[in-house]
C-alpha cells in the first residue's frame, strides 16, 4: 500500500431500521475516511447513530438492521459485498472491536486463556502452546501484572478495568489493522478511564493500529484523537483534525457541545446546554436535522439540503450557513 | 460451587441416591429371585416380615426383589428416552432458533402439534400401531418429550444470539457453527440440566403409566406400572402390595423433582 491510501474509507453510508415495510434510517448518507495508524474520534449524543456505524465496518448488523446504501472500503476492498467466509477472515485479523461492557462481552463459562488464544488459532496457523506464549505476552502487554493467574481465571473473577485490559489484549493479538472502540471507557471509573486510554494511544503508536473511537466524552476525544467527526441524527455535522475543530468550531451542534465541557475558565458560571433533544430515529427528519435547536438557524435551514463544505484540506463542515463562515482564520 | 446447596438439593439428591443405590445392589444382589415363582400356595401375598420386609406377591414373588430388580428396567426407559429426546430437541431447536423464519416456523409450530396431543393418549396410538417388542414404549416416549427440550433450546439460542460475548466472538472470526457450538450451547447446560432431570422423572411416570396399562414393559419384566396393576386386583387382600409398589414411584419421582427444582435455584 502507498503510504497516502487510506485504510477505511466510507462513502455514502446509510444503515437503518427495518420494520417490516418501512425503512427508518438511522445512519444517513455518511462519509468519512481513515488513514493507516490514526485515531478517529467518533462523538455525538446517545442515538445519533455512533455505534451502529460501527457494527457496520465490523458486519455485526443484527437482522432487523441493513445497510440501504453506500460503500465501506477497508484496504481496495468493499466489505459490504464480500462472501461470509471472506468476512469471518477479515474479522479478529484486520478488523477487531472493543464494546463498551467488558463484563458481558467475555464468555462467561470460558477461561481468559482460552478465550485469548482463541482469536490466534481462529487465524494463524499455530499450536496451542504457541498460542498460549503470545497470550501471555499480550496480556504482559496490556499491564496485566500476573498473566498466569489472569489466563486461569473466569471472567468474572476479574475487575471491569481487568476484563477491559483482556478486550483490548484480545482486539491486538492478532495485530489488526483496525480496531474499532465502541465506548470502551464508558463503563469504567475516571482513573480507570485514563489508564485505559493511555494503553490505547501506547497500541496505537507501537503497532500503528488504527484507532476508530467512538465516544461522547468530547474531553477524552481531544486529548486521545488525532481527528473526529461529530455525528448528529444520522448525519456527519463537522470533521477535521481535532486541533481545527476545537479551535474553531463551525456548526452550531459542534459549537453547543465544547460550550458544554466545563473549564476552568467557566468556573461558577451555569454550564451551556443545547435545548431540545436527538430526533428519534422514528421521526420525520428535516433536511438539516439539527435546524430546530440551532441558534443561527435562519429559513432555508428548515428546506435547503446542506451539503458537505471543505473549509480546508482538515476542516469539513455539513451545513447550509457555512458558506458564510467559509473563511475561518485559524490560528497557527 | 459458591451458592450454598438449597434443601431441596439435597432431598432430592438424597432420595435419587436411595434409588440409584438399590438398583446397582439389585444388579449384584436381591433378597430373593424376582422372577422364581412358588407353586406353594403358603407363600402367596405373604404380609411384610423379616423374611419378606415388603411381602409377597400372588405368585409367592419376593415384592422387594421384583421392585428393586424393576429399578433398572425403568431407569433403563427412562435413560433412553430422555438422552433421545434430549439430542434431537436441542438440534432441532439450534435449527429452528439459528436460522429462523420459515424453518423456525414449521419446526416449532410441528412441536406445538407435538405437545397439543394428551401425551399418554399419543402413545397409546403408537404402541398399538407399531410392533410390540419389549422396549417399544422408548419411542412414543422419546417422541413425546422431545417438543420441551427444542423449545429450551431454542429459547436459549435466541437470548444469546444477540449476546455481547457472541458478537464479540463474532468479531474475532470465529464460524457459525463455532459460535453456537462452542460459544451458546454451554450457556444453555444449566437450563437443560434442570429439565432433563425433570425429564427423567417425566419418563418415569409415563413408564408406569404405561405399563399399568398393558402397553408398557413386557412381562416378565418387573415393571413397577405392571406390579402396580397386579397389586390392584388383589388390594382388599393385601393393601400394602399396593401401597407399596406406588410409594417406590412416588419417591423416585420426587427425589427427582426435587432435583430437578434443586438444580434450577442453584444455577444463576
Amino acid at each position: 500500500m502507498k503510504p497516502d491510501e487510506k485504510l477505511l474509507q466510507v462513502y455514502n453510508l446509510s444503515v437503518g431500521v427495518q420494520q417490516g415495510d418501512r425503512y427508518f434510517p438511522a445512519v444517513d448518507d455518511i462519509e468519512f475516511s481513515m488513514r493507516e495508524g490514526e485515531i478517529l474520534g467518533l462523538v455525538g449524543e446517545s442515538g445519533c447513530g455512533k455505534s451502529m456505524t460501527a457494527l457496520a465496518i465490523a458486519g455485526l448488523l443484527s437482522d432487523n438492521l441493513r445497510v440501504d446504501s453506500g460503500s465501506i472500503v477497508f484496504e481496495q476492498q468493499d466489505i459490504l459485498h464480500i462472501t461470509e467466509k471472506e468476512k469471518v477472515r477479515l474479522r479478529g485479523k484486520d478488523i477487531s472491536m472493543v464494546f463498551q461492557e467488558p463484563m458481558s462481552s467475555l464468555n462467561p463459562l470460558m477461561k481468559i486463556g482460552k478465550q485469548v488464544a482463541e482469536v490466534l488459532l481462529l487465524h494463524n496457523k499455530r499450536t496451542a502452546k504457541e498460542a498460549a506464549t503470545d497470550v501471555r505476552n499480550v496480556l504482559i502487554k496490556v499491564g496485566l501484572p500476573d498473566p498466569d493467574k489472569v489466563m486461569r481465571s473466569y471472567p468474572h473473577q476479574l475487575s471491569g478495568g481487568m476484563q477491559q485490559r483482556v478486550m483490548i489484549a484480545m482486539a491486538i493479538i492478532a495485530r489488526p489493522k483496525l480496531l474499532i472502540a465502541d465506548e470502551p471507557t464508558t463503563a469504567l471509573d475516571v482513573t480507570m478511564q485514563a489508564q485505559i486510554l493511555d494503553l490505547l494511544t501506547s497500541i496505537n503508536r507501537e503497532y500503528k493500529i488504527a484507532i476508530l473511537f467512538i465516544s461522547h466524552d468530547l474531553g477524552v476525544v481531544s486529548r486521545f484523537c488525532h481527528r473526529m467527526a461529530v455525528m448528529y441524527a444520522g448525519k456527519i455535522v463537522e470533521e477535521g483534525t481535532v486541533y481545527n475543530i476545537f479551535n474553531n468550531p463551525v456548526h452550531e451542534y459542534t459549537k453547543g457541545l465544547i460550550g458544554s465541557i466545563p473549564t476552568a475558565s467557566s468556573r461558577g458560571k451555569p454550564l451551556v446546554s443545547i435545548k431540545g433533544h436527538v430526533p428519534s430515529v422514528f421521526e420525520e427528519h428535516l433536511p438539516c436535522p439539527f435546524a430546530p435547536r440551532c441558534l443561527s438557524a435562519e429559513s432555508r435551514c428548515f428546506t435547503e439540503v446542506p451539503r458537505r463544505i471543505h473549509l480546508n484540506e482538515n476542516h469539513a463542515i455539513n451545513c447550509v450557513l457555512a458558506e458564510k463562515v467559509s473563511e475561518v482564520e485559524y490560528e497557527i | 460451587m459458591r451458592n450454598k446447596l438449597n434443601a431441596e438439593f439435597k432431598i432430592g439428591a438424597v432420595f435419587t441416591g436411595i434409588i440409584l443405590a438399590l438398583m446397582l445392589i439389585s444388579l449384584i444382589y436381591t433378597p430373593y429371585d424376582p422372577y422364581e415363582m412358588s407353586m406353594n400356595i403358603a407363600d402367596k401375598l405373604n404380609k411384610p416380615s423379616a423374611a419378606h420386609w415388603l411381602g409377597t406377591d400372588n405368585f409367592g414373588r419376593d415384592i422387594l426383589s421384583r421392585l428393586m430388580a424393576g429399578i433398572k428396567h425403568t431407569m433403563l426407559v427412562a435413560v433412553s428416552t430422555v438422552s433421545i429426546s434430549l439430542t434431537t430437541g436441542v438440534l432441532l431447536g439450534l435449527i429452528a432458533g439459528y436460522f429462523g423464519k420459515a424453518l423456525d416456523e414449521v419446526i416449532m409450530r410441528v412441536m406445538d402439534a407435538v405437545s397439543s396431543f394428551p401425551g399418554i393418549l399419543l402413545a397409546l396410538v403408537m404402541v398399538t400401531v407399531m410392533h410390540q417388542g419389549r422396549y417399544t414404549i422408548i419411542i412414543p416416549l422419546s417422541i413425546l418429550f422431545i417438543p420441551s427440550f427444542t423449545r429450551i433450546a431454542r429459547g436459549g439460542l435466541l437470548q444469546y444470539k444477540s449476546a455481547d460475548f457472541v458478537n464479540n466472538a463474532k468479531v474475532f472470526g470465529a464460524s457459525r457453527l463455532r459460535i453456537i457450538f462452542v460459544h451458546i450451547l454451554p450457556n444453555v447446560y444449566p437450563s437443560l440440566l434442570s429439565s432433563l432431570v425433570l425429564g427423567l422423572s417425566n419418563a418415569i411416570m409415563a413408564e408406569s403409566g404405561m405399563s399399568y396399562l398393558g402397553l408398557g414393559l413386557q412381562p416378565p419384566i418387573p415393571s413397577w406400572g405392571r406390579i402396580l396393576s397386579e397389586a390392584q386386583a388383589q388390594l382388599f387382600i393385601a393393601p400394602w402390595y399396593a401401597v407399596v409398589s406406588g410409594l417406590f414411584i412416588i419417591f423416585t419421582v420426587v427425589g427427582l423433582n426435587f432435583l430437578g427444582e434443586g438444580i434450577r435455584k442453584l444455577l444463576p
